[in-house]
């Protein structure tokens, strides 16, 4: 759940009141703070609950986690943790005074179904862009950075933008950053996914390019570039959709082909993961005996009835 | 070491790698959830600790109602009406 309190910060945390677990996303923003719609309890911008309307003594344990939030790119950021291993990456060799983006997301012809991490592979996957893309020859080597893996080519040839001198960076299991030349053009592009529920897997797009004049004729040519990057990215995610949505994800056969692909996926097996169990317990003050208190689930009332029951008893 | 690794395709093994998947064969998309061991784990042992994108910046403002994947009201799917936004 995210808000954006009246000093115009963003914040995310917990989507579910500690009280009964009612969701906080249908509740209101208060000032800097989040107040549930069953009854109203406030929380404060620590993810602390600051207020119960009963007068009752605040249980410990009433505390929301807060996710680390970013806002780049006219797009606001969760990271899903407690500490980022990276920030949001940049386009290497943006320059926000001569250059012009667009953000947005990418259509798609159907509710996207396979996690960030499965659609991720595709671009190491060099022989899925001929047979699927029509883009020949890509079987470039691949560098690994940290977090981020990067290949470069001077021949990627789509309908879309025509022939472009490109790298390509994938940062974790769902960024992926593109920057490079046509003619002496620059054009690049940021685009990350994220799951949404029961939509399925949403795309967001940040298209970038150079302004070479600050006049009619040099935004109108910004503004083509703009669009052939979302033009060539709505290509390719469509063009991938409907086999990746009936994907089985059963036993594989790689081939040598494959072993980028292959190398892509260990990372990613490798890559930290957390639930929102682990990142709500956090955060809940020690018991004597060392453990975390227990928290309330973020699935709902009736797993966290059992703590409800004992702080009615004991306040 | 600078920490940068690099494979090329000489270096690279001829074999397939044995970091092949190796989830149940008969699993599919509908029972992706209940079958999916090995390499194409399943996401129920956690989120990837990433950056996910939320939300465009100017689908929520100052004071407006907080949004979610959950919540009927203010969705995180406003942000889909948003095709394209300039800055």
């Amino acid at each position: 759940m995210v808000y954006r309190g009246a000093d115009g910060v963003v914040r995310a945390m917990t989507a579910y009141c500690k009280h009964l677990g009612a969701d906080l996303g249908v509740g209101d923003v208060v000032g800097d703070d989040l107040r549930c719609p069953f009854h109203h309890w406030r929380y404060g911008t620590d993810g602390r609950c600051s207020h119960i309307p009963t007068g009752d003594r605040i249980p410990q344990a009433a505390r929301l986690f807060t996710f680390p939030v970013s806002e780049k790119w006219g797009i606001i950021w969760v990271f899903w943790g407690a500490e980022p291993p990276f920030e949001v990456p940049t386009i290497p060799t943006f320059d926000e005074k001569t250059m012009v983006s667009k953000s947005g997301q990418i259509p798609m012809d159907e509710p996207l179904v396979v996690d960030s991490w499965v659609f991720g592979t595709n671009i190491f996957d060099f022989a899925h862009f001929r047979a699927v893309h029509g883009i020949e020859n890509l079987s470039p080597d691949v560098e690994r950075d940290g977090h981020r893996m990067r290949w470069s080519v001077d021949n990627f040839i789509h309908e879309a933008v025509g022939r472009v001198t490109m790298t390509v960076e994938k940062w974790g299991p769902n960024i992926s950053v593109t920057h490079g030349v046509r003619n002496g053009e620059f054009l690049g592009h940021l685009a990350a996914s994220s799951p949404m529920g029961r939509e399925g897997t949403k795309f967001f797009i940040v298209a970038v390019t150079r302004l070479e004049s600050d006049d009619d004729e040099g935004r109108a040519t910004a503004d083509r570039n703009l669009d052939q990057i979302l033009a060539l990215h709505t290509d390719l995610l469509n063009e991938d959709l409907p086999i990746m949505n009936t994907l089985r994800l059963g036993e594989a056969h790689m081939t040598a082909a494959d072993r980028q692909m292959a190398r892509y996926l260990h990372y990613v097996r490798s890559y930290p993961r957390t639930t929102m169990a682990e990142l709500e317990r956090s955060v809940l003050p020690a018991r004597g005996d060392g453990r975390a208190a227990s928290a309330p689930s973020a699935s709902g009332p009736a797993a966290s009835a059992p703590s409800a029951a004992a702080n009615a008893g004991s306040e | 070491m600078d920490g940068t690794e690099t494979t090329t395709a000489a270096a690279a093994p001829a074999a397939a790698p044995t970091a092949a998947p190796t989830a149940a064969p008969t699993a599919t998309n509908d029972e992706r959830d209940e079958r999916r061991p090995g390499l194409w784990e399943p996401m129920r042992s956690g989120g990837h600790q990433c950056w996910y994108p939320v939300l465009l910046s100017s689908d929520l403002a100052r004071g407006s109602p907080p949004a979610s994947t959950s919540a009927t009201a203010g969705s995180w799917s406003t942000a889909a009406r948003t095709a394209w936004s300039a800055r």
